[in-house]
């Protein structure tokens, strides 16, 4: 059969290419997903399949036509000839092999030259992702196509969706979080949303370590802009917090009582609300989230991921307990960004929020404490 | 996460030399195979974990030196300067950095236009200090590292901004310590090796958080012995290097447990073909050949010339090329 298939190389590598090129060419924004379907020998029909808006190529025939179009892609670029006629010979490729960089800059070339579309480039290379949800080169290629659109005409949810789906099918995948990164980084109005959104993914996947780092990411992010919750600036998590063990008439329980808890050296007429309000969100989603790990850690046991979250968001607490006790970042008006350094033990006897804090971290993580805190 | 180690089927504890030699000697040699088609993109690396896997065995004079060199000098890019995986391939840094390994290691850098290699690098630098990996812009901090090493082992590191390269990739560090691709992105150790080995290149260690560093490197170790790259995956031999070799570059190689270490490596070589792969019982690639070799070597291992961590080059070679920031344990 291999012998058969190689004299007839040519015209069928053709024919499995123009077929693909035609479902592409007629339904590629309804194709949802691309696979390359195990049957090992050859059947008496054609290789390529298209159920419902699933299309599929069987692998005994993707070693033939992969290299027939690879060595036709490779020749015409050494010889610099580089038509629109060559993107059925691309898609065909990269869809089989996304990782060879040469093709993906061929798509390029023709991008700069009109002679291809934005929106098929988006379709063709989310299409890859089906396939590959860890494509470096798709996730770089779809940067690289945004920047001949303008900001505002942007989507930005549809490619956070698509980052989410690629991190669902592959855990820990490091292009789809960077790429999720570089979204939020773009529109930065999204990043409250991630707060649900990333809650739920370390629910359902509480191993996937990418995910916690991101939601590190998202809330060092959201202090950076000053955000808080207008319509809902719920501080139950803190007061519960400061609360524990402190008798009934020291408890906290209004705004006044809680800077002076947190910031007895700050005087309330003086602090600029916007930062107050984004500080206080920021430390009652990191003691939410500490509270949320003691319940996974009940329900699953242990997990690195735990450990490894718990210190870098307890690290965020006192990097900003610290900017707001030892700066004038608070102050109206004032913000010289220079944080005068200090020993950990002086902030430590300085501050009980901090000690409380780092009572949170597992006993058996005492070194790391003992060290880096 | 870890995985069981079954030591049942015929597992050795001793380095099959020979085997290896003979898996790196034959690789590819069948020219028509169709992984040697959908791994060509990367050809010019593969032969750089090749002969550098090969050197480290003793063994360079196995492979065609004359042969190399031509392939070489068909993927220089006339116009930029940078070096290709294949002839036909666009020019990048990773394989400009592969192909400046192997031509260092057969003393052959007059071969080609160095000065044209060190404009294409200078080339890639951006207003702030990072490097893009060919011209469509991709940042990373591999390509730092590509670029440093480059202008390192062909002496030419003044023609870039070490400076604000050097500011870029410390904008890398997260709160644990370690490094990754680009500003904010997840700790890897791949990465780190490429910041921490950018940084022993120019000398600029000492601007590390060294020990937290290197406890998130040590937490890598697994009860199996061998090292993942992040929290939460599965060990594979090519972070022995890639941690390994960090440890070593910060003087805390002392901190893992070399003896589980090196018993993971051995179990994952394949006995029948040679060859080690990403975890026992895997199929063997070239790639996890050089650094399961590699990481031996940097554990001490006998019969195995000695390795530079930053470089992952012999050390012989690199003596006479330039001096790296290694710090004391």
């Amino acid at each position: 059969m291999e012998a058969f298939i190689m004299n007839e190389d040519k015209v069928f590598c053709e024919r499995v290419i123009n077929e693909l090129d035609k479902v592409l060419k007629n339904s590629q924004s309804l194709v949802q997903t691309f696979e390359v379907i195990q049957v090992p020998f050859k059947q008496n029909k054609s290789p390529i399949r298209l159920v419902h808006n699933h299309l599929g190529i069987e692998s005994w025939c993707i070693r033939y036509v992969y290299q027939y179009a690879h060595q036709l892609i490779i020749s015409h670029r050494k010889q610099n000839r580089l038509p629109a006629s060559i993107v059925k010979y691309l898609n065909c490729a990269i869809l089989i092999n996304p990782d060879v960089a040469t093709f993906w800059n061929i798509r390029r070339y023709l991008v700069e030259r009109v002679q291809l579309n934005l929106t098929q480039e988006f379709q063709f290379s989310s299409l890859v992702l089906s396939k590959k949800p860890k494509s470096s080169e798709a996730f770089f290629y779809r940067r690289w196509l945004y920047s001949f659109q303008s900001g505002e005409a942007i989507d930005w949810a549809v490619e956070i969706s698509l980052c989410e789906r690629c991190s669902e099918r592959k855990n820990g995948n490091y292009h789809a979080w960077n790429h999720r990164q570089w979204v939020l980084q773009k529109a930065p109005n999204l990043l409250s949303y991630e707060i649900i959104k990333t809650e739920k993914f370390i629910r359902k996947n509480i191993a996937d370590y990418s995910c916690y780092h991101h939601r590190h990411f998202v809330l060092s992010k959201l202090f950076d802009i000053q955000y808080y919750d207008v319509h809902d600036n719920n501080l139950n998590e803190i007061y519960r917090f400061v609360n524990v063990g402190l008798s009934d008439e020291a408890k906290v329980n209004n705004l006044e009582g809680l800077i002076a808890y947190l910031f007895p050296n700050i005087s309330i007429e003086t602090i600029n609300m916007t930062k107050l309000n984004s500080l206080l969100y920021l430390l009652n989603l990191i003691i939410y989230d500490l509270n949320m790990i003691e319940e996974l850690i009940l329900m699953h046991g242990k997990y690195e991921a735990f450990k490894s979250y718990k210190r870098v968001i307890i690290s965020l607490a006192l990097r900003i307990i610290k900017l707001c006790t030892y700066t004038d970042y608070l102050t109206i008006g004032h913000f010289t960004n220079t944080t005068k350094p200090l020993e950990n033990t002086e902030i430590k006897t300085q501050n009980t929020v901090i000690e409380q804090l780092l009572n949170q971290l597992d006993s058996d993580d005492n070194n790391y404490i003992k060290i880096f805190f | 996460m870890d995985m069981e180690v079954n030591e049942e089927r015929g597992t050795t504890h001793e380095l099959l030399i020979k085997k290896h030699i003979e898996y790196v000697v034959n690789h590819g040699n069948d020219k028509n195979d169709f992984e040697y088609t959908m791994t060509e993109f990367l050809r010019m690396s593969g032969i750089y974990w090749g002969t550098t896997c090969l050197d480290i065995m003793g063994q360079l004079d196995k492979l065609d030196k004359k042969s190399i060199i031509e392939f070489i000098k068909k993927c220089q890019c006339g116009s930029s300067g940078g070096i290709s995986a294949c002839d036909g391939h666009d020019p990048h840094l990773l394989y400009t950095l592969s192909a400046i390994q192997i031509l260092c290691t057969y003393d052959a850098l007059h071969e080609i236009d160095i000065q044209a290699v060190g404009k294409y690098v200078q080339s890639l630098q951006q207003p702030d200090g990072s490097f893009f990996g060919d011209k469509w812009g991709e940042i990373d901090t591999r390509f730092s590292f590509c670029a440093a090493a480059i202008l390192a082992l062909t002496n030419q590191i003044h023609l870039i901004d070490v400076k604000k390269a050097t500011e870029f990739v410390l904008s890398c560090a997260n709160a644990d310590g370690g490094f990754g691709s680009k500003p904010y992105a997840e700790s890897h150790a791949g990465l780190i090796y490429c910041c921490v080995g950018f940084l022993s290149i120019t000398h600029n260690l000492h601007r590390l958080e060294r020990e937290k560093l290197a406890w998130w490197l040590c937490e890598r170790q697994l009860k199996s012995g061998g090292l993942n790259g992040r929290p939460e995956k599965l060990p594979d031999v090519c972070y022995s290097w890639w941690v390994l070799a960090s440890l070593t570059i910060l003087g805390r190689l002392h901190w893992i447990s070399s003896e589980k270490l090196k018993e993971f490596i051995l179990l994952c070589q394949d006995a029948d073909t040679g060859g080690f792969s990403a975890r026992p019982g895997n199929m063997p690639d070239i790639f996890h050949t050089l650094f399961g070799v590699g990481a031996l070597s940097l554990l001490g291992y006998q019969n195995l010339k000695k390795i530079n961590p930053t470089f992952c080059m012999p050390e012989e070679i690199v003596q006479k090329l330039y001096q790296v920031q290694i710090l004391e344990s």
